[in-house]
């Protein structure tokens, strides 16, 4: 028989790394990203037995409102880790120091929740009313806050010509 | 070849930049740790190089802010350059100290020139020569801060120290982000006994350490920063325990611009967790539909954020598992649960007036060992709420005569003006018998 505590680690052998990508994007800092991630994963944890259907769905909620939430909170501290955010670890990296700079710095640029519109809108995929219920607002707002998010990556992707890059990448 | 549009180029972009992204193999491990202690935030930052803690301070600078833009070409960059921190004299004992002071530069040149390579890691990208603010001797021992114009922000700031060996090492480095922050101070030396700051011309505070008053409420004691020539050395408070400071620009209106520093490289908040063991939302009143746990969540933290219960920035927090909500009969709706702060759990009940401000009510620190640890007596008589999780909960009002009874389960609202006898019915063992005072 599969306990509570062989579930949630399956679910996080299974889920960390996706859940780690949009963290970091929501939070454009790795190590804080890491950090909300632990922090929301000790939640599920604890809410394990109220979470009925999609764990991970229930992860990325929390990530969300924590990102928000954590922003909101301490909306006035410089966010100072993003100066050291990139991660310099892995070769690939290695290779689009430029490009990961570029976006992470135009994303901690952006106000927490036109950050999160973004990252649920063009990295998770999601339909603007299912961005609206996580954000808690209308698909409305969604949509005006993704577009000028999205302006706003725009203006760095040409600037730094890494929209070519990106395209060349699934060509 | 594809031709993308501008949405999928984006959305490739991030797909990209995430790709050799992956979660720590020790990540699980982590997750259990703190599942264990239950000591679930970390909030503290830790800044700079070589895992320093660098306070970066938000300052509505009045020198800082005249004309600094983001654009690179603007009015801004020309003021940022023109700026007296990069174009005054060197302040500090070891100003004239040429040995000294050329070190330091060719730290800074090889630094620059390594991993740096004249950016940081966000893109800040830094230009022309640092100029030396200052350079000085600390208990730490020799030390430097230079400052640099940058494309974006304005100007950045550096401090260096040397080892005992004679080695200059950069102790944290930081761009000024929007126009009016800069960097405020570094703790310098691998013993953490000297907070550095530089004199960017406002008036600084710094408190050693944080209160929690009886009631529950958080408070810092500042003391005014001193600088001399440049800069102020600070003392930081050591010891075997790791503890949090802040430091802040004098007026301050609300928390918001506190930075703070650890004395330490581990974070000090490992408390044991002393909440109470319950998981849900218990509804005080029969029938009433509840919001859901996170509405409820959220609704209680900013209330007792707002009132001065929590503390942005702390290291770890342990949040309420359970609420007791339920509706007045003026149609307040109350929210019960509890926060862990420090070494102990409190417990507290808001109270939303339809239209007013959220109000407070301390109600005491968790006792797990106690028949009722959960009592609360809410203002202007208004009654009590109970809580006890997996328990039928019988009331009446004390005197000769049953003068009125209820019941609840989980949780209950009691009135207010009485005398109080409870029954606690776990199902298990022998009902329990409490009293409330009038």
């Amino acid at each position: 028989m599969v306990g509570k505590d062989d579930e949630f680690d399956a679910f996080v052998r299974g889920s960390s790394t996706r859940l780690l990508r949009s963290a970091w994007l929501l939070v454009a800092d790795r190590q804080a990203a890491e950090d909300l991630l632990q922090e929301v994963l000790v939640k599920v944890y604890f809410a394990w037995g109220r979470i009925e259907t999609n764990p991970e769905a229930y992860a990325r909620r929390a990530l969300v409102r924590q990102a928000i939430n954590r922003h909101r909170y301490r909306k006035r501290r410089p966010e100072s880790t993003a100066a050291y955010g990139v991660d310099r670890t892995s070769p690939d990296i290695a290779d689009s120091v430029a490009l990961q700079r570029s976006v992470i710095a135009a994303l901690h640029e952006l106000p927490p929740k036109q950050r999160a519109a973004v990252v649920l809108r063009y990295f998770e995929d999601l339909s603007e009313a299912e961005a609206a219920v996580l954000l808690g607002c209308t698909g409305g707002t969604v949509r005006a806050q993704a577009s000028r998010g999205l302006a706003r990556l725009r203006a760095v992707l040409t600037s730094e010509d890494t929209g070519d890059r990106a395209a060349e990448v699934v060509c | 070849m594809t031709q993308l549009t501008e949405d999928e180029q984006v959305r490739v972009a991030l797909r990209l930049v995430t790709s050799p992204v992956v979660s720590s193999p020790d990540l699980l491990l982590e997750v259990r740790h703190r599942i264990r202690r239950t000591s679930v935030r970390r909030r503290v930052q830790r800044f700079g190089v070589g895992g320093f803690a660098i306070a970066m301070m938000a300052m509505t600078a009045v020198m800082l802010n005249a004309g600094v833009t983001m654009t690179a070409t603007g009015p801004g960059l020309a003021a940022a350059a023109n700026h007296v921190l990069l174009s005054g004299p060197t302040g500090g004992d070891l100003a004239a100290d040429t040995g000294f002071t050329t070190q330091v530069m060719s730290t800074w040149t090889a630094w620059q020139q390594g991993g740096a390579n004249g950016h940081y890691d966000d893109g800040t990208q830094l230009t022309e020569q640092m100029h030396l603010a200052w350079a000085g001797t600390t208990p730490a021992g020799d030390a430097a801060i230079g400052v640099q114009a940058t494309v974006q922000t304005g100007l950045a700031v550096t401090y260096f120290l040397a080892g005992s060996a004679g080695a200059v090492t950069v102790q944290g480095t930081g761009p000024i982000r929007t126009p009016g922050r800069t960097l405020g101070g570094v703790i310098i030396g691998t013993e953490r006994k000297v907070l550095l700051s530089l004199d960017v011309g406002q008036p600084m505070e710094y408190a050693s350490s944080r209160s929690v008053a009886p009631d529950g409420h958080v408070s810092w004691r500042f003391a005014s920063v001193h600088y001399r020539d440049g800069a102020a050395i600070i003392a930081v408070p050591t010891g075997p325990k790791a503890h949090e400071m802040r430091f802040q620009r004098v007026g301050l209106a609300s928390d918001e611009d506190q930075v703070y520093v650890l004395n330490q490289p581990v974070s000090p908040y490992e408390s044991d967790d002393r909440r109470l063991a319950w998981n849900g939302v218990f509804s005080v009143n029969e029938g009433l539909p509840t919001p859901s746990f996170d509405s409820l969540e959220r609704r209680f933290n900013d209330a007792l954020y707002a009132a001065g219960y929590t503390d942005p920035g702390q290291g770890a927090e342990m949040e309420s598992g359970w609420y007791a909500y339920g509706r007045l009969t003026d149609s307040t709706e109350m929210i019960t649960g509890e926060y862990q702060l420090d070494d102990v759990s409190r417990v507290f009940a808001v109270l939303l007036v339809p239209g007013g401000s959220p109000v407070v009510v301390f109600g005491g620190v968790v006792n797990r060992e106690v028949d009722l640890p959960v009592k609360v007596r809410l203002p202007d008589g208004r009654g009590w709420v109970v809580v006890r999780a997996d328990t039928t909960i019988t009331w009446r009002i004390a005197g000769p005569g049953i003068q009125d009874t209820g019941v609840g389960h989980d949780a209950a609202l009691l009135p207010g003006g009485h005398e109080l006898q409870l029954r606690l019915d776990t199902g298990g063992t022998a009902p329990k018998q409490v009293s409330l005072p009038a």
